[in-house]
């Protein structure tokens, strides 16, 4: 018998204030799958969470949570019958609680005895990081710190599904990678899935075991998160997933995998695919795709040094590129340079 | 977040508390201006005394508020920007008045710096004008100085914090540019709110012009109020009452009108500043004498009176000096001998009352902002604060002097239609902390709806409950200018028993009376500053 | 509409009445407004309550609030009060004036003399109004015209007739005798006359130095003089004034109030009434009086009391 996925959601629309935030959207997440739903504001991904943990009444479509319905046809669960944790944007600490009391408050509710839930609110601190700052009040507490409380609270619970709604924005850079690691190891081991609201690509593509691209209340691309950041199905889904240019150009040929483009005069074979469409397409070209030096022409706009990469703006016929080139800056900007295309995808012109 | 069935209890609760608290009593106040005076508004308005009354009102309100304002910005400069380490004790020296009740401050000031006063048996120093407009002005400042240290203190670190003058200081401004291009600017919206309060509370004193203005001939409206309400049978007299209660309403209106207009209090400030990080390590030298001017001023303005007033409530009869040989209990057992317990029961029972009702009003009041979005009911409220005691007291004594009166039950209403906003002050304030997500996280974590009232809403608005109730408990103790003039045969509040008492001239019982009556509102104030303690530790405020 | 709302705002707070407890209803206890000083009031009305087992409640204030007081119910409908026992004759001759009085004749009225006895209403004690005077002050006192003295200016100290019921009878008695009149007034308010509220007010302001001397009711002044006070009672050459302290039953009040007015009168209560330092009415209760009185012709005085405060009020708003 295969097993149910940890969490499906079918056709789910719900507005709020007459406006529609979900309009019928479908999403799955199985077991020891990380979905990271990349979105910008607004598009849901927070309503999304909130109809999965039940704050939220939906309009209409399933939720089914290890394969049970807790909503849909046959009423609505509250949200603590729910086998579902979640992380809060703004930590949602209980300021009258120490961390230790926070982090226990999920066993307590579900009849851990007393001195055994304190004992296991230990080991989670201690797992995230911050055992020595039990007895602290989340107000005694840094910005990370809080963060890592409300990541143990989650913990607690373990539940099918872990939500986590933007949780490290505030943070910085490293804390973020030590939190997201402990994000993966944890919720591989609960055997739970976990949805991972956010708004940063990298952080996405990172995160996921699958992504999910959101706008307008609906899930327009998903896929392994390589997947959807070479085949994005949109420029809007390519520049959503990180640096993308488009340009325009003509389809000469169209093999498996390969395609011959004809830009600002020139033939180039590239790989790649994508719409199947022909005529003047829509390419989009990610920095990495392209290189200095080659047939195409161009010209020097901007020039950004990065450390270990070198970005230059180009000025082309048929629009502006980004190239990624390794090593130190060799033009400046003004300079008439060539360029080279490795990869496009083709999308369906705006 | 959630479109729930609109339950009306709330909304139904709050307007007819309003209606009935303010609208209609205000509503009977204005008409009877038009009813129940036999002579024109205009003539009672041009009678000299009344003229007098109302100009005295005026300008020591308006010179109050320029004292005070001056005094509570230098001293939060000064002591809010000084080390942690004697900051708090000078906070406390400036806070201190606050736990006194207008007039036991009025009479303890009398009994230390009045002739045959405590300063005068030592050095025979006396203070020149202390009664009249002069004592008058001084002491209500004195009162009226932690409220305005407060709200300039809290803007001080919202909005002014340390960093902006240090930025403005390397820009190449002066100490002296930089207060005013930069500090004072950015108080501005908390002076303009503050200095509003300050004046609302000094054209309110009732108290303080009682001890120190009508015995040297110096009348303000709110005692021209009281001797023509309670002190007089002619007719004409309750004529001119009517007037000049509407009259302190509109100029109330018009100030606080005025002030909210033009505080511009949307500039919301960028972020709350924890501490003065940047802040440089201030002077020894200055340390010292800012504690000096601080510790001086908690000195004449606090410590020596209530020291004078505690001397003469032990001393055996007025006029002999308070050395132990002289000292009794005697006035203790007097002051206490009679109505006085009655009228402690009295203090206790309207204030715990008033105090609890203002809880449920204050939570309905925010439960129909939370939902409707809108502020008016609020600010109605709040306006009920800001009209002066006699006024609302007349205005209660018309809309229901004629079921109410003798009963306890006027005064507990008047009590709730002043008190209301002063309750809902730390109630909204603390609803705010409590976010969705807040709640969210408990029923995610496995908590039902009661669970997570008892387990989260309850003990994090706690506090707030707590100080809440506290305060209006500690104002309703206070309170002397209603009570004094709604009270009827057993309905003497321990307030207006003491002020009844000071009429009677007996100055050593008086001040025992003054003494015990203080001594309950700083027992009371206790639990008030360990409820303060937990809550900032919670982080909320 | 109004009347409506009203009693729905009036149904609303009810449920506050239960809580807080209040009890108001006509077959209650007997109401008595009195301006009398708390302790003898209260020894007079304990015995009272002991010997009849009714039940007495005192609202006790001074004069001035006391007549507000009733001012107010007469707008609002009606006296509420069952007894009124005052300070002067003056403030008590209005409510006769007004019909509000109930004539009869109490048992015990014979005696009171008839100097002080109405028809509707009787003394109860009598009342000394003296000078008190500093006891280091330099040049002492000895008639009322000393007050008057230029060495005293803005020293000399007065209660406010409008307040105290005593210091309304004083006026009336200087406004009604040929040798004072108002100009007696008009000469201390040059001196720089000042009011205070209360007799004792007057007493403790000389105690404390900031008076010279003052007007005062004899019983004021000899209570601090026996706690220590460094003051001297200086009782006028040409007499102090005397006056009655009168006691009345409001018409239909009902048995309860007449049967209190009766005992004030009797042996009993006029001793208590001498036990609490007031001389007391009744000429067969053993009293000490300090020195010569002066009566004054209330009758003449008695429709005056308004024009009287008026008056007085004139003069010292210069």
């Amino acid at each position: 018998m295969v097993s149910a996925p940890a969490l499906e959601c079918r056709g789910l629309s719900m507005s709020y204030n007459s406006t529609e935030v979900l309009r019928g959207l479908d999403l799955e997440a199985d077991r020891g799958e990380t979905v990271a739903l990349l979105g910008p504001s607004g598009s849901g991904k927070t309503s999304l969470l909130a109809a999965i943990a039940g704050f939220v009444p939906i309009d209409a479509g399933s939720i089914l949570i290890d394969g049970q319905a807790v909503v849909g046809t046959g009423g609505e669960q509250p949200p603590e019958q729910r086998s579902v944790s979640m992380v809060f944007q703004n930590y949602a600490l209980w300021p009258h609680m120490i961390a230790a009391e926070i982090v226990a408050y999920p066993l307590a509710r579900a009849g851990v005895e007393k001195a055994e839930a304190a004992a296991q609110a230990q080991r989670l601190l201690e797992r995230v990081g911050i055992g020595g700052l039990a007895a602290r009040y989340p107000s005694e507490l840094s910005g990370g710190q809080q963060q890592r409380v409300g990541l143990a609270r989650a913990l607690a619970k373990s539940p099918a599904v872990y939500l986590f709604d933007e949780p490290t924005a505030h943070l910085d850079a490293a804390l973020r990678a030590v939190l997201q690691e402990e994000l993966i190891d944890r919720q591989h081991e609960a055997g739970a899935a976990a949805l991972y609201a956010t708004h940063d690509p990298q952080e996405a593509l990172a995160v996921a075991d699958r992504l999910a691209l959101m706008r307008d209340g609906r899930v327009v691309q998903t896929g392994p998160p390589h997947e959807v950041y070479d085949q994005p199905v949109d420029a809007w889904a390519a520049r959503l997933t990180g640096p993308a240019e488009v340009i325009e150009a003509e389809m000469i040929e169209r093999r498996p995998d390969v395609v011959t483009l004809r830009i600002a005069g020139v033939d180039v074979a590239v790989a790649g695919g994508g719409a199947d469409v022909d005529g003047v397409v829509t390419a989009v070209v990610r920095p990495e795709w392209a290189s200095l030096g080659g047939r195409l022409p161009g010209t020097v706009h901007r020039v950004r040094y990065t450390g270990p990469r070198t970005m230059v703006l180009l000025d082309t016929p048929v629009g502006r590129v980004w190239v990624d080139s390794a090593r130190e800056p060799t033009v400046q900007p003004g300079d008439e340079t060539g360029w080279s295309l490795e990869r496009v995808w083709l999308v369906a012109t705006p | 977040m959630r479109p729930r069935i609109r339950r009306p209890g709330p909304l139904l609760l709050v307007l007819v508390a309003l209606l009935a608290l303010i609208v209609f009593p205000l509503y009977e106040l204005v008409r009877g201006v038009f009813t129940e005076t036999d002579a024109s508004v205009v003539d009672v308005l041009a009678s000299p005394a009344l003229r007098e009354a109302a100009f005295g009102t005026l300008w020591s309100a308006l010179a109050v508020t320029a004292l005070t304002l001056t005094g509570a910005t230098a001293a939060a400069l000064v002591i809010e920007r000084s080390p942690r380490r004697i900051r708090r004790w000078m906070r406390i020296g400036v806070l201190l008045p606050l736990l006194l009740p207008p007039f036991v401050s009025a009479l303890s000031w009398v009994t230390a710096y009045g002739r045959g006063g405590l300063v005068d048996d030592l050095i025979s120093v006396t203070m020149p004008g202390l009664f009249g407009p002069f004592g008058v002005v001084l002491v209500i400042t004195v009162n009226a100085l932690p409220l305005a240290y407060l709200v300039v203190a809290a803007a001080l670190a919202t909005r002014a914090d340390a960093d902006l003058e240090l930025a403005a200081r390397s820009a190449g401004a002066d100490a002296a540019t930089v207060l005013r291009t930069v500090t004072l600017p950015a108080l501005r919206p908390a002076l303009v709110g503050g200095g509003a309060l300050v004046f609302v509370v000094a054209i309110n004193a009732f108290g303080i012009p009682a001890v120190l203005g009508t015995p040297a001939g110096f009348t303000t409206v709110t005692t021209r109020i009281y001797r023509d309400l309670a002190f007089s049978a002619d007719p004409a007299a309750f004529s001119r009452v009517l007037v000049l209660a509407a009259l302190l309403v509109l100029v109330t209106l018009i100030v606080v009108g005025t002030a909210d207009a033009t505080a511009g209090s949307r500039r919301r400030p960028l972020h709350r500043v924890e501490t003065p990080s940047a802040l440089p390590a201030t002077p020894r030298r200055r340390d010292r004498i800012a504690l000096a001017v601080v510790g001086g001023y908690t000195l004449v303005a606090t410590v020596i009176p209530v020291l004078a007033l505690v001397l003469m409530a032990l001393t055996r009869a007025v006029g002999v000096t308070p050395t132990p040989n002289n000292w009794t209990t005697a006035n203790f057992a007097e002051a206490w001998s009679g109505g006085t317990w009655r009228a402690m029961g009295n203090s206790v029972v309207i204030s715990g009352v008033a105090a609890l009702v203002v809880l449920v009003l204050a939570g309905g009041l925010i439960l129909v902002e939370r939902k409707l979005a809108t502020r008016p009911l609020g600010t109605v409220a709040a306006l009920s604060f800001a009209v002066p005691g006699s006024a609302l007291a007349v205005a209660m004594l018309l809309a229901y002097g004629p079921w109410l009166r003798d009963t306890v039950l006027l005064i507990l209403v008047a009590y709730l239609a002043k008190f209301w906003a002063l309750g809902h002050r730390p109630l909204a304030g603390a609803a705010t902390s409590l976010s969705a997500d807040v709640v969210w996280a408990a029923r995610v974590s496995g908590a039902d709806r009661t669970t997570t009232l008892r387990t989260v809403i309850v003990p994090m608005l706690r506090p707030a409950v707590i100080a809440a109730w506290l305060l209006v408990f500690l104002f309703g103790l206070h309170e002397l200018t209603m009570s004094s003039l709604l009270y009827g045969p057993d309905t003497a509040t321990l307030a207006v028993v003491t002020l009844n008492l000071q009429q009677l001239g007996d100055a050593t019982v008086t001040s025992a009376l003054a003494v015990a009556l203080t001594a309950i509102v700083a027992l009371a104030a206790v639990p008030l500053v360990w409820v303060w303690r937990s809550w900032t530790r919670m982080g909320a405020r | 509409m109004t009347l409506r709302f009203r009693s729905a705002v009036l149904a609303l707070l009810v449920s506050a009445a239960l809580l807080v407890g209040c009890g108001d209803d006509a077959d209650g206890p007997i109401r008595l407004y009195t301006s009398v000083t708390e302790g003898t009031v209260n020894a007079v009305v304990e015995l009272f309550e002991e010997r009849t087992e009714l039940e007495v409640e005192v609202f006790r204030a001074p004069t001035g609030e006391v007549a507000a007081r009733i001012a107010a119910e007469q707008r609002e409908g009606g006296i509420q009060a069952d007894v009124l026992w005052l300070t002067d004759p003056l403030t008590m001759q209005q409510y006769a004036a007004d019909d509000v009085l109930q004539a009869w004749s109490p048992s015990g009225a014979d005696a009171v003399p008839d100097a002080y006895a109405t028809e509707t209403f009787w003394g109860t004690r009598i009342l000394s109004m003296v000078i008190v005077q500093g006891r280091d002050i330099d040049r002492p006192l000895s008639a009322w015209d000393d007050l008057t003295d230029d060495a005293y200016r803005n020293a000399i100290a007065t209660p406010d007739p409008g307040f105290a019921g005593s210091a309304l009878a004083v006026l009336g008695y200087f406004a009604s005798a040929p040798e004072y009149g108002f100009d007696y007034y008009e000469q201390l308010a040059d001196n720089g006359l000042v009011v205070v509220n209360a007799p004792g007010e007057v007493v403790t302001g000389v105690a404390e130095g900031r008076f010279d001397a003052g007007i005062t009711l004899d019983f004021s002044a000899r209570n601090a003089v026996a706690k220590g006070s460094p003051i001297d009672i200086v009782w006028p050459s040409s007499g102090a004034v005397a006056i009655y302290s009168p006691i009345a039953v409001v018409d239909g009040a009902g048995s309860g109030a007449e049967q209190f007015l009766e005992h004030v009168l009797t042996e009993e209560a006029q001793v208590a009434i001498a036990d609490t330092g007031w001389q007391p009415i009744r000429t067969d209760v053993p009293w000490d009086v300090g020195g010569p009185q002066v009566s004054v012709d209330w009758a003449a005085l008695f429709d005056q009391r308004q024009d009287l405060l008026d008056r007085f009020q004139a003069i010292l708003d210069g």
